[in-house]
């Protein structure tokens, strides 16, 4: 056993014996190298070996679901800033340009500021990739159950409300004058009862608390009519003046950023999995696309580039 | 257990009964024009009759719908494929998906089956071309073993069909 190669160095290319404790290639000191026993044979999951149907599926939906991810995340990221109005430098992306890949199950990575990419290996840049160079990309272990999360998680639509904006929703008592206008919860659809309670969304919108809150608690939209729960309980007047007003007024300033901060981060759920905004975010995601698959590819050719992308689904 | 088509079948939550319970009285009452349920003691699966509405390309047409509803309806939306033969529409799939917003990411517990059919008859309706969509083959091939178009991430670009 203790003479054996224990690993494989993606930069050498090559079986390598670690010396030592320290997880990095003995003869390019790279730490781009996993565990041989973790390696699937090549020949199952090579990308390039599309022979059997199976793999040829894989792979689609292996593109399919990063294509798709990618694009709604640019949406997401103009519609925000478009809605928000927000005037931090929050990098530009121009949604125009193809996605730009790099994945690692447990290797940070960012995005540059030139919107290219770099992943860092054992905190030393191992691969850098720009735009002029789309077709070379990494795709390192957790990336099937990071896929299969994302496709199987019900996570589309609005983001979440926070809990704070759920509690701090008005409950009213039903009314004769409600009855006349809403006279059914529109979740339930059962009549609303003359004194019961019921809770107010900011559009005016009512529900019986146990359907909206489940509901705001998923995606923050008035079922009705969509519109949002306003930031921590702000009323709606007060946060959207607020908002505005941020930049002038000392004391609600810093108030105002938080909220935003916040609010933007709940836009984007999965951004702890894709730190695309900034360095900040590079740190946390470890783990999170889990450990257990052995899958390991590296990819230096065009063949699955971009030409094929199913961008349009219709 | 007894369907082989739909994704994982929970049983419904007692709040997704009562809600569909309410759903198929209304129904009964006042049927979407166009559209004929059989009510069978089935609840979670709906199978629908669509006659494409008078004027349109798919006048004098009828197809079938089929609805299962998850666990927690209305909190997530229903699966509504079209079984084959599916109507020749660019927004539907010969494997019966049905690229429509409000069936995946803009999906809100305010809708009911009634609205939805009403949604995709009007979608019918709107079509200018019987043709399938442009990545037809593509997407079915990827579809096969059952995947259900809940799980596809769909793209929608197109507000005018």
């Amino acid at each position: 056993m203790s003479g054996r190669n224990t690993h494989w160095c993606y930069r050498c290319r090559q079986p390598v014996r670690l010396r030592g404790r320290d997880a990095v290639c003995p003869s390019c000191n790279s730490g781009f190298i996993q565990e041989l026993d973790d390696m699937v044979p090549a020949s199952t999951l090579d990308l390039l070996d599309l022979d059997s149907d199976e793999d040829r599926e894989r792979q689609f939906r292996l593109l399919n679901s990063i294509s798709a991810f990618m694009r709604q995340r640019m949406v997401d990221r103009s519609n925000s800033l478009d809605i928000r109005g927000r005037s931090d430098p929050v990098p530009e992306h121009n949604p125009g340009v193809g996605p730009l890949l790099i994945f690692g199950g447990q290797i940070p990575f960012r995005l540059s500021g030139n919107g290219g990419f770099e992943a860092l290996f054992n905190g030393t840049p191992g691969i850098g990739l720009t735009r002029g160079n789309v077709g070379d990309y990494f795709i390192g272990p957790g990336l099937e159950e990071l896929f299969e999360q994302l496709s199987t998680n019900d996570r589309r639509g609005p983001p979440p409300a926070s809990r704070s904006s759920i509690d701090a929703m008005p409950t009213i008592k039903i009314s004769n004058k409600h009855l006349r206008s809403d006279s059914h919860c529109p979740v339930c659809k059962d009549k609303f009862e003359l004194g019961s309670e019921a809770r107010q969304m900011p559009c005016n919108h009512l529900y019986h608390s146990d359907c909206i809150v489940p509901w705001l608690s998923q995606h923050n939209s008035c079922p009705v009519c969509r519109q949002e729960l306003p930031a921590q309980g702000l009323n709606s007047t007060r946060s959207s003046t607020n908002r505005t007003r941020s930049s002038s007024s000392l004391g609600s300033n810093s108030n105002g950023r938080e909220n935003n901060r916040e609010n933007h981060g709940r836009r984007h759920p999965l951004s702890y999995l894709w730190p695309f905004r900034s360095s900040s975010s590079s740190s946390n995601h470890n783990g999170r696309a889990g450990t257990s698959s052995p899958a390991v590819r590296e990819n230096n050719h065009h063949q699955v580039g971009y030409t094929g992308w199913p961008f349009d689904e219709g | 257990m007894t369907s082989s088509s739909a994704p994982s079948r929970k049983a419904l939550s007692k709040i997704a009964c009562n809600r569909l319970q309410k759903e198929m009285v209304e129904w009964q009452v006042n049927p979407p024009a166009g559209f004929k349920h059989k009510v069978t003691d089935n609840l979670q699966r709906w199978v629908i009759e669509v006659s494409g509405a008078p004027g349109t390309l798919y006048a004098n047409e009828i197809y079938q719908l089929q609805v299962d509803f998850p666990e927690h309806y209305p909190m997530e939306a229903p699966q509504v494929i079209f079984l084959p033969p599916a109507p020749l529409h660019p927004h539907i799939y010969s494997n019966g998906h049905i690229c429509l917003d409000i069936l995946y990411d803009s999906w809100s517990p305010a809708m009911t089956v009634s609205s939805v059919c009403i949604s995709i008859l009007s979608m019918l309706s709107s079509s200018t071309v019987k043709q399938r969509p442009a990545d037809n083959d593509r997407y079915v091939k990827n579809c096969r073993n059952g995947r259900s178009p809940k799980e596809t991430r769909w793209w929608f670009h197109d507000d005018k069909v």
